[in-house]
């Protein structure tokens, strides 16, 4: 029998899109508030060049920074819609043109699983990309 | 360090090709999609690239894109981009027309949908009609995307050239 590849996501959701990232690297999910611990955050929407007034972020995803520093980033999150595994094949690629046009390094493919669709974020690159 | 995904998502990059009716005998048939631009007359695809005809339809959000990369669409269990052929060439556009349609096309491994305001035709012509661009024609992000034209009806059809065009979308950032 052949065994499939499944990965772990965290889906949540950003102005007007719906994001996932590979659950290995979430160290944990906070509400956002008054007592939040002091760590630096990330507007994933500003970052992927999303102008919007209407923005309701509630929750704060705790990424591990994989290489350089040691120091966990915050992603600003609306809600999180939670960690599901997911084969490889409900994952597809950047369209061609997308792949050679995007401004970001943030988007690498989406997740497409019955009615969800969700564009993958490259956690890797997330947690790296905090200021110094 | 590559991660995780990225390595199971592995993107090929699509490579371009030749000519469209390079190689082509003078009698050869050709089927020829015709849809106009209000602006800029009447543009003709080899039928042979066009996989679908489909309505307009709403669009996934893709955020950081041009703005002539309209969004994403799932095709097939595929996601491909949306090209909007009027920004991609900017070509001033009177607006959305009811008549818009979302010509899917392919040209080497690039799969996209390219919007376009009206399908006018579908003709088979021979190749021996065809005629090249005139040199002399000015050199623009618009002139390049074409690689030939034919009349017919006393109207002339100017040729979409599906590799500039692909490489244009791809650069032209």
């Amino acid at each position: 029998m052949i065994e499939l590849a499944t990965v772990s996501l965290l889906k949540f959701k950003i102005p007007r899109l719906r994001c996932a990232v590979d659950a290995q690297l979430v160290q944990e999910i906070v509400p956002l508030a008054s007592d939040t611990p002091p760590i630096s955050f990330i507007d994933l929407a500003d970052r992927l060049g999303i102008y919007t007034e209407k923005k309701a972020y509630r929750k704060l995803i705790i990424l591990q920074s994989v290489c350089g520093q040691s120091v966990p980033v915050g992603v600003l999150a609306e809600e999180i819609e939670g960690i599901e595994d997911f084969p490889q094949t409900a994952l597809r690629r950047l369209p061609t043109l997308v792949a050679a046009n995007t401004k970001s390094p943030l988007p690498i493919g989406f997740l497409l699983a019955e009615e969800s669709f969700y564009l993958l974020i490259d956690g890797e690159a997330l947690a790296d990309a905090q200021e110094p | 360090m590559e991660s995780r995904l990225k390595k199971m998502l592995s993107t090929p990059v699509s490579s371009l090709a030749s000519d469209l009716w390079s190689g082509l005998e003078a009698e050869e048939q050709l089927g020829i999609l015709i849809f106009s631009l209000p602006s800029a007359g009447k543009i003709g695809v080899p039928v042979s690239n066009v996989d679908e005809i489909l309505p307009v339809s709403p669009l996934h959000f893709m955020p950081a894109v041009p703005d002539y990369i309209l969004g994403v669409m799932i095709w097939h269990l595929e996601i491909i981009a949306v090209v909007d052929i009027e920004k991609l060439l900017r070509i001033s556009s009177p607006g959305d027309s009811k008549m818009a349609r979302f010509l899917i096309m392919h040209w080497e491994e690039s799969v996209f949908a390219l919007k376009v305001p009206a399908v006018s035709d579908i003709v088979t012509i021979s190749a021996g009609r065809m005629h090249k661009m005139p040199a002399s024609a000015p050199e623009s992000s618009r002139t390049h995307c074409f690689q030939g034209y034919l009349e017919m009806d006393k109207e002339t059809i100017s040729m979409l050239d599906l590799k500039e065009l692909v490489k244009t979308a791809a650069e032209n950032i």
